[in-house]
């Protein structure tokens, strides 16, 4: 991986603390970390076709909002 | 999984340019040598080199206006007008087994730049500019602009009107994957509410439409924004270097205003001593005691039978009463009445008192005379020659020193400077009055304030929201929008903090005698003391210390795990003392593990290059290059010495020998 530990570190910090907004549970965190780091790294891997509408359908489906 | 990229620059070649046609190879045997110095006189072709390079990176027809390219156009074209094209050839390595070539064609007579490709070792030529695939998400004018550095101009970091840093930051970091992010999260919405509206629905259609036309207005007005805080940039970078030209001139010119000043006393000193030159010779020659001895003498005989027949008036008069009424003369002869009369007649010409007035100035003057002085006529008439002499030159002096007061230029530059104000004055009011000031309702439609634009966004994307019901939907996407630019935010803060302590830890050993820190790097570096003080912008650090601060940061800020792209910098020590050039060397072979090439002076092989190759154990390529002319016949003996083919090139001459590149020198010492 040669993405910077430091965004890697930073997202998952942002992503528990964001989790409280949005009423998740620490699962649903890890779900959306593991996406969005996944997604990192397929457009560092320079991917010509990654499935941005189904990341972010699976994104979607982590977040409640009351 | 991303590979890691490692660029390095194995040659280039120039032909048709103002440097010679020359071909420089980068020699690195098993792919272990990194350095190189390349060794050129001033004013032949090193900048031009430096700026052929980064042209050669990024594609100038789609980052510079025709403006711009004629410019280049013109100052690299060489003097001989037969000449209508140039060509520079760079070649690089990339990851150690494939071969790029990039051709630049610089069309004289069309005015225009044209690149060709060849990748691998074929003969195949692509037209334009095709970098690797994988290298192509960093190339940009601004990361090429820091890799291929000029440290004279060194400024650009310290200066926050450029955000430089950020900017860098962000692409080597790979920050700017989370803009992608962002940007799909907003597609990803819009196709959504399409699936949502309704045939009929022409309102919503609308106002999507509306959003569509002001969301395209934004990214304009942001464009248009940058470019004004750019040309603010520049404005502010010609203000300075004006201000300090007119410094200049004004600080000669007062300089030239004393010596006016003191050539005007230096004359009216040197006219009043020719003044009194002439009127002692004037006296001299209108007192005939001067000019003849024997007048000399008879007028001091008769001055002396003055003295001697003067008669006081009162005891005169009764004499001559006396006199009149007796018998006989002095002389004891009988005395005629004639002769009484004749006496009292005569008596006046030795009691009257105007006679007295004219006698006794005469008299006067002549005991007055002063033998020692007045009769040295040659050394009258020498002051008189002397002095008439440096009365002229001083007239001369006078009038050189007026004649330096010309200020044209000075008042050329003056008008500049009022007409950059202004500009500046006119590009102030429009970002802070117009693009930056707060909302607004009564702002017109065709408003240039973001604020007002970014709101009636907001009002347009909550009014589709509500009609294309997809409330829940956009909450969503608006949170992890702001996710993200969190994440981005304090990811690059964490980043630059790590940057600043690496800096910061080179510190003592790079400046051991000035300890200065970098406080921060956010959009531009700010320097500290060891106290903590801060020194915003260079305000108090020296320019050598900036060019250190410049170099860790360069240094420490390239120097990425993923990315080994050559760090090539012109006049890498000119402002160092020997401290400075010597620790750069250090920190240069101790920490950066990408290619260098240094573009050099002869002046600046000293506490630089031989620091270096001792560090690099010898490994670093030394090279010399400089073109063929009268004035070179001492440089091509020198080569000729050390084994260079002066004969490979018709123009220029290219040595690897190092002690050819050690003893080089452009001036010849024996003439």
């Amino acid at each position: 991986m040669t993405i910077d530990k430091n965004i890697i570190e930073t997202l998952k910090e942002k992503v528990n603390e964001y989790g409280s907004i949005i009423h998740n549970d620490s699962g649903q965190n890890e779900n959306i970390s593991k996406i969005l780091i996944e997604w990192i790294n397929e457009i560092d891997e320079g991917k010509k076709d990654i499935p941005t509408e189904k990341i972010i359908s699976g994104l979607l489906e982590q977040i409640k909002i009351k | 999984m991303s590979e890691i990229i490692e660029l390095k620059i194995s040659g280039w070649s120039y032909n048709g340019f103002k440097t010679p046609n020359i071909e420089v190879k980068i020699e690195d045997p098993n792919g272990k040598r990194a350095f190189t110095l390349f060794q050129m006189l001033s004013g032949e072709g090193k900048t031009t080199t430096l700026n052929l390079l980064r042209y050669s990176f990024y594609d100038v027809n789609k980052h510079l206006t025709k403006g711009e390219i004629n410019n280049i156009i013109s100052s690299y074209r060489p003097d001989d007008i037969t000449i209508n094209k140039g060509i520079f050839q760079v070649r690089f390595v990339l990851n150690n087994n494939i071969n790029y070539r990039i051709n630049l064609k610089f069309d004289y007579q069309s005015n225009e730049i044209s690149y060709s490709t060849v990748q691998g070792d074929g003969d195949g030529i692509l037209p334009g500019l095709i970098l690797p695939e994988n290298l192509q998400q960093f190339i940009t004018p601004e990361f090429i602009n820091k890799t291929f550095f000029d440290l004279e101009l060194a400024d650009d970091l310290y200066n926050a009107q450029s955000q430089e840093t950020d900017k860098t930051i962000k692409k080597l970091s790979k920050l700017d994957y989370l803009d992608k992010i962002t940007k799909n999260f907003e597609s990803y919405k819009q196709e959504y509410i399409k699936t949502k509206i309704k045939v009929k629905d022409s309102d919503l259609s609308g106002k999507i439409r509306d959003k569509e036309i002001l969301t395209k207005k934004l990214e304009k007005l942001k464009i248009k924004a940058d470019n004004k805080k750019r040309e603010k940039n520049n404005i502010i970078k010609e203000i300075t270097e004006i201000d300090s030209i007119i410094k200049k001139i004004s600080l000669e010119n007062k300089d030239i205003k004393n010596k006016v000043k003191d050539a005007k006393n230096n004359l009216e000193e040197k006219n009043e001593k020719l003044r009194d030159a002439f009127y002692n010779s004037y006296n001299f020659i209108k007192n005939p005691m001067s000019i003849n001895n024997k007048i000399r003498t008879e007028l001091f005989e008769f001055e002396n039978n003055l003295t001697k027949k003067r008669i006081p008036k009162a005891v005169g008069e009764s004499f001559f009463e006396d006199l009149r009424d007796s018998e006989s003369c002095l002389c004891g002869h009988s005395m005629t009445e004639e002769m009484k009369k004749k006496i009292w007649e005569n008596k006046s010409l030795f009691l009257e008192d105007d006679i007295l007035n004219i006698l006794n100035p005469i008299k006067s003057s002549i005991k007055k005379f002063d033998n020692n002085e007045n009769l040295d006529s040659s050394k009258c008439f020498d002051s008189l020659i002397i002095n008439e002499r440096e009365a002229r030159m001083a007239k001369n002096a006078f009038e050189q020193a007026n004649q330096n007061t010309d200020d044209e230029y000075f008042n050329a530059q003056s008008k500049k400077l009022a007409n950059l104000e202004r500009d500046l004055k006119e590009l102030n009011h429009w970002i802070d009055e117009v693009y930056n000031k707060p909302y607004s309702v009564h702002e017109p439609h065709d408003t240039d304030n973001i604020k007002t634009i970014q709101h009636r966004l907001e009002k347009l994307e909550k009014e589709i929201d509500e009609k294309a019901d997809v409330v829940d939907l956009s909450k969503k996407i608006k949170i992890l929008t702001e996710m993200i630019k969190d994440i981005q935010k304090t990811s690059l803060e964490r980043i630059s903090n790590l940057i600043i302590q690496n800096i910061n830890k080179e510190v003592k050993r790079v400046m051991p005698l000035e300890e200065i820190y970098v406080e921060s790097i956010k959009n531009k570096i700010t320097l500290k003391t060891k106290d903590g003080i801060t020194r915003a912008g260079n305000g108090g650090a020296s320019r050598g210390q900036m060019v250190r601060i410049a170099y860790l940061f360069l240094i420490t800020l390239l120097d990425r795990p993923h990315l080994k792209f050559p760090l090539i910098v012109d006049s890498p020590v000119t402002a160092l003392d020997t401290i400075g050039r010597t620790e750069i060397a250090k920190s240069l072979a101790k920490d950066f593990s990408g290619q260098y090439i240094g573009f050099i002076f002869d002046t600046e092989r000293a506490d630089f290059s031989n620091i270096l190759e001792k560090e690099l154990n010898n490994e670093i390529n030394l090279i010399t290059a400089f073109s063929k002319s009268e004035a070179s016949s001492h440089m091509i003996k020198l080569a000729e010495e050390h084994d260079v083919n002066t004969n490979e090139f018709e123009n220029g001459v290219v040595g690897y020998n190092k002690d050819f590149f050690n003893k080089f020198k452009g001036a010849n010492e024996n003439n």
